[in-house]
């Protein structure tokens, strides 16, 4: 681009690119420049950024789920112009009203990951004993079923003991024990929850929320939350959210004890730390209970953050 | 540069599943590839793998489409009735708002020239302006110039639908 050539406005394509940080450096100045000081670019450039937020968050809609990896990688590097886009994305999303939405698939644990909880050492993380790493070692499918916990260690029978159905609904009578639960998780009420999670908190609309736990984050970022909701017949099932990296342990631990899962992954962003630390990360949801799978599935078409 | 599959797939492979899932809107089908993607780049260890990932996963998406509309035009043969769509239930009410959310933005993506869609999915799955021109053989300035159009088309489309959509609810409403 020469100097020498006076130019009255930025053109569009530039202001895209000025947007999308894909400028030199000292283009980059020069574009600056003139923004100070000219309003129509000004307005144009509003007007640049807004379709560019517009766009970003129409394509955020059109995501796969991502539930088959049940430990997603962590300390991805995400270069900064994929930041600002998400923040971005996160923006536009609240202006155009798009809101907050799960991917709408929910699909079940995979059963052969079990063996993940051994080799990771997370049962011991959560306080588990040594039962639980034998059973999580032993468990090809799902062979086995918590039933409850004493003492802090949960109790299994395995699916011949409770008829062959590939499910958890012989079980019968109300169930109210945690499904995972140390000293870290705190109780509190559910407004209590709902003020740190920032006025959402995922649950299954329409079932009464029984207790509500929460688990700091291990990346400083909003903390894991566990929900207990009672279904009429008095059975409960959890919701579990939190960061994906936080809430894989978790799920590691509630795979190994044989609890039927189904999982959903928020497709809006969430953002951990600031400035240059700042990291782009998503929250995921779990819902466990000795429910059929089918069952599970069914309420988390039902979940909601409001 | 040594060859790292690991880390290319690590930091690439959700980028070139979401790209791929906007061309084939199978997610199932969108890991498949995505996957097949992977398998050809730790066969080939290309130089530039980044690139290279996406340049394979855009071929694969186009050859995917074109099978696709083969197909289509098949079962169009073979088919007597049309097809009866359930009932929606309560239970998944929720969902499709989602489902019909991400239909309209396939609809509009789908009003977009080839080589617009192309080069705005390809700077959405994180590529540079230098990269997508590597691809598409477009000059880097060019990028700027499709991706500007694409985006507003993009918006343009969607808003026409969602104006549409308004005006069908509003002539339910009254009638």
């Amino acid at each position: 681009m020469a100097n020498s050539v006076v130019r009255l406005h930025v053109p569009e394509e530039e202001l895209h690119a000025y947007c999308d940080g894909e400028l030199s450096p000292a283009q980059r100045v020069e574009v600056a420049e003139h923004l100070l000081g000219c309003l129509i670019c000004r307005s144009q450039h509003a007007v640049v950024e807004a379709v560019r937020l517009r766009a970003t968050a129409l394509l955020a809609i059109a995501v796969p789920m991502n539930v088959h990896r049940i430990a997603p990688p962590t300390g991805r590097p995400v270069p900064l112009r994929r930041r600002w886009a998400g923040l971005a994305t996160a923006v536009a999303a609240a202006l155009v009203g798009v809101g907050v939405w799960f991917s709408i698939k929910p699909e079940t644990a995979n059963p052969a990951s079990s063996q993940l909880a051994t080799s990771l050492g997370v049962s011991h993380l959560f306080g588990l004993g040594k039962a639980v790493i034998d059973t999580a070692a032993g468990i090809r499918e799902r062979q086995l079923v918590m039933i409850g916990r004493t003492n802090g260690v949960p109790q299994v029978r395995s699916l011949a003991e409770i008829g062959q159905r590939a499910s958890t609904a012989a079980i019968s009578g109300p169930t109210e024990v945690d499904p995972v639960l140390t000293s870290e998780w705190a109780p509190t009420s559910f407004d209590a929850a709902l003020k740190v999670g920032g006025g959402s908190l995922a649950r299954v609309s329409g079932v009464p929320v029984a207790t509500v736990r929460i688990h700091p984050s291990a990346i400083g970022g909003r903390p894991t939350f566990m929900l207990r909701q009672q279904l009429l017949d008095g059975r409960s099932i959890w919701v579990f959210e939190g960061l994906v990296e936080d809430i894989a342990p978790v799920n590691q631990v509630l795979q190994a004890s044989g609890i039927a899962m189904s999982m959903v992954t928020r497709t809006k962003p969430d953002y951990v730390g600031v400035g240059a630390d700042l990291r782009v990360t998503t929250r995921m949801v779990t819902v466990v209970g000795y429910l059929p799978v089918d069952s599970l599935n069914a309420l988390v078409a039902k979940l909601t953050l409001r | 540069m040594a060859f790292e599959i690991e880390d290319l797939y690590r930091t690439t492979y959700d980028s070139v599943v979401r790209f791929l899932y906007r061309r084939v809107w199978d997610a199932d089908r969108a890991e498949d590839l995505a996957q097949e993607v992977f398998m050809r780049a730790l066969a080939h260890q290309p130089e530039k793998p980044r690139s290279w990932v996406f340049a394979v996963a855009a071929n694969i998406a186009r050859d995917e489409a074109r099978a696709a509309i083969r197909k289509r035009k098949h079962l169009v043969l073979m088919t007597h009735e049309p097809m009866v769509a359930p009932a929606p239930n309560d239970d998944v009410v929720e969902g499709m708002d989602h489902a019909e959310q991400e239909a309209e933005v396939k609809r509009a993506l789908d009003m977009l020239s080839p080589r617009d869609r192309e080069v705005l999915l390809l700077w959405d799955a994180g590529l540079s302006y230098p990269e997508i021109a590597e691809q598409t053989h477009l000059a880097i300035g060019a990028v700027g110039t499709t991706l500007a159009r694409a985006r507003k088309r993009l918006v343009e489309a969607h808003d026409s639908m969602e104006a549409e959509g308004g005006e069908q609810r509003r002539a339910t409403t009254r009638s």
